[in-house]
């Protein structure tokens, strides 16, 4: 019996707590403070970065239903999506600085970090080989889609928040 | 067990001095002070942070900025302004969502640290361009300045949230005053400004809920002269022209008035009426002609009386001449009746002067008066006279050669009357 009792006491609630960011990755941040960040850091630059993705694009791009904004998850998506431009790499010279500057604002406003593993490595997007012109325009559409999901999102969690 | 508990209390105990910067010879000369730090986050700009030490430092510091960056996480060392106790980190790295911590570095490696927000201590650029200029068709100056985020292609961090305040003063004298502003150009009224004004503008950020800070330097200074006077010009000028335009007119008019006043202006506007009371009945009577005609004999009225042939003539003289006894009074009733009659009809036509120029006529044949003949040539027949004048009657009545001083009788009273009339009922007799 004592051992029971000890084992739940001093076993499964500390494992619980230790497991808890790991399930729940993004931390401290208030909903106030997130859709702060939004208004003033993050909701002009997210439309100027889109706008700049949609100019050097020379196709239509298919929409991508893989990341989609879960009602009441917001943030969880959120997260996600800009996980996944991290880790696919979806790194272009061009818009580089604004793009960094907009993931790496995302993530501290939401509290949550991105495993990525092993770091990104930047590829080269000037190219004469139209095979690679044809796989740059398909990357770029995916960023396109990517950044098109995160800032509807977010506007749902604004809108959600605020009324 | 009580014994491995106590060892682990006295092994955790040294590390809890570790972290505060506090060292064994700590003196107050050596000790430092926290610095006061100023920011400047933008997207397209340039950002920094610049910090101060309150007072003179006599030793050699270090001072590092830690926390997550853009492009990497870790510190990185602010650097010596020219003046002694300003440090400087100039970097695009910073990002505006991290709080960054500020390590203070001693020689003999003692340091504080401090969390700073560089969201709520921006000092925003300075304005520049200020420019002020009056304007005469509005009385007002207009002052407008420019600003580095106003002219930026996008949106940045401070972009329309800036709130700027506008000083003035008359140049080299007296106390400033200020204008907050939000939208330009500051227009302030001709009645607020004095003559040589002097500008300057500066940028606060407002207490905002998101980016706080300080007041910025103030602007270059922009001066302009203002009228003295402010007066509207064209109002004047049309005032100075028109005024004694009109009083000139005026004078003349009194003038012409007083000079002309008995001739012409009393005589138009009270006309002199010699005999008041006979013009009014004229005047009256006149809208009696060319009106109905009518057969009643009591009412006669009909003007057009032509000449009659000689034997009627005659035969209505003898009546006229030889009524009979009896009749005086009824002809007298009857014909005053008639009169009365007359006098209530407007219609009626006088016919006396008719009756009167047949008597004449009866007279004349006679051997009558000449003057009766020649007072009655006036009339004519088929003319009516409202109201004959008994002057004229008067000798007609006394040339009716004395035959019947009744009828003249009867015709002088009825002419004495104001309207007296003798119609065709005097001349009907029942026998």
């Amino acid at each position: 019996m004592k051992n029971v009792f000890f084992r739940y006491v001093f076993g499964l609630y500390p494992l619980g707590l230790v497991l808890l960011p790991i399930v729940y990755p993004c931390g401290n941040k208030t909903t106030t403070s997130i859709i702060m960040d939004y208004r003033n850091l993050i909701g002009s630059p997210i439309s100027e970065v889109h706008e700049i993705i949609s100019r050097k694009i020379n196709q239509t791009c298919l929409e991508n239903h893989t990341h989609t904004c879960e009602q009441n998850k917001e943030i969880g998506s959120i997260h996600q999506m800009v996980c996944s431009i991290q880790r696919r790499r979806l790194h272009f010279t061009e818009f580089q600085p604004q793009l960094t500057i907009l993931l790496k604002t995302i993530q501290k406003s939401l509290g949550c970090d991105c495993e990525l593993g092993r770091s990104a490595v930047h590829k080269r997007d000037t190219t004469q080989n139209p095979r690679r012109r044809k796989q740059i325009q398909k990357r770029l559409c995916k960023l396109k889609n990517l950044i098109a999901n995160i800032q509807s999102c977010f506007q749902k969690f604004h809108s959600k928040e605020v009324t | 067990m009580k014994p491995l508990i106590l060892t682990i209390l006295l092994m955790v105990q040294p590390s809890v001095f570790g972290q505060s910067g506090s060292g064994d010879d700590e003196t107050m000369d050596e000790a430092i002070e926290p610095m006061e730090c100023l920011s400047h986050l933008s997207r397209q700009l340039e950002q920094s942070l610049v910090c101060n030490f309150n007072r003179d430092i006599s030793y050699n510091i270090t001072v590092q900025v830690c926390g997550e960056y853009v492009n990497f996480k870790g510190c990185m060392n602010m650097t010596m302004d020219d003046h002694d106790n300003r440090y400087v980190l100039n970097t695009k790295e910073f990002l505006a969502v991290e709080k960054y911590e500020i390590h203070t570095f001693t020689t003999s490696n003692r340091y504080i640290s401090q969390v700073i927000d560089l969201r709520l201590i921006i000092k925003p650029m300075a304005p520049y361009n200020v420019n002020a200029s009056y304007s005469e068709k509005h009385h007002a100056s207009y002052i407008t300045f420019d600003t580095p985020y106003s002219a930026l292609p996008s949106k940045d961090y401070l972009t329309e949230k800036l709130v700027h305040s506008v000083a003035f003063r008359i140049q080299n004298n007296g106390q400033w005053e200020y204008q907050n502003i939000t939208y330009q150009p500051l227009k302030i009224e001709g009645k607020y400004l004095k003559p040589d004004f002097i500008y300057e503008v500066k940028s606060p950020i407002p207490n905002g809920d998101y980016f706080k800070g300080y007041w910025s330097d103030w602007s270059n200074v922009a001066t302009f002269k203002t009228p003295a006077v402010h007066k509207n010009p064209d109002k004047s000028v049309l005032l100075y022209t028109l005024s004694p335009a009109i009083l000139i007119l005026l004078l003349i008019i009194f003038a012409i008035a007083f000079v002309r006043w008995k001739e012409n202006i009393v005589s138009c506007l009270w006309p002199s009426i010699p005999n008041p009371k006979n013009t009014l009945e004229q005047m009256y009577k006149k809208q009696g002609r060319g009106h109905n005609a009518s057969f009643n004999p009591e009412t006669f009225g009909d003007h057009n009386i032509h000449m009659v042939n000689g034997m009627e003539e005659k035969v209505i003289g003898e009546c006229l001449l030889f009524p009979s006894p009896a009749d005086p009074p009824d002809t007298q009733e009857r014909s005053q009746a008639s009169l009365h009659l007359k006098n209530e009809l407007p219609n009626v036509v006088v016919s006396q002067a008719q009756d009167q120029w047949l008597l004449s006529e009866r007279c004349n044949e006679d051997g009558a008066d000449p003057q009766a003949t020649s007072d009655i040539e006036g009339f004519s027949p088929g003319i009516t006279t409202s109201g004959s004048n008994p002057s004229n009657n008067e000798p007609a009545r006394d040339s009716v050669c004395a035959l019947n001083p009744q009828v003249g009788f009867q015709v002088g009273q009825a002419t004495r009357r104001d309207e007296a009339y003798v119609t065709m009922s005097n001349f009907y007799k029942t026998q």
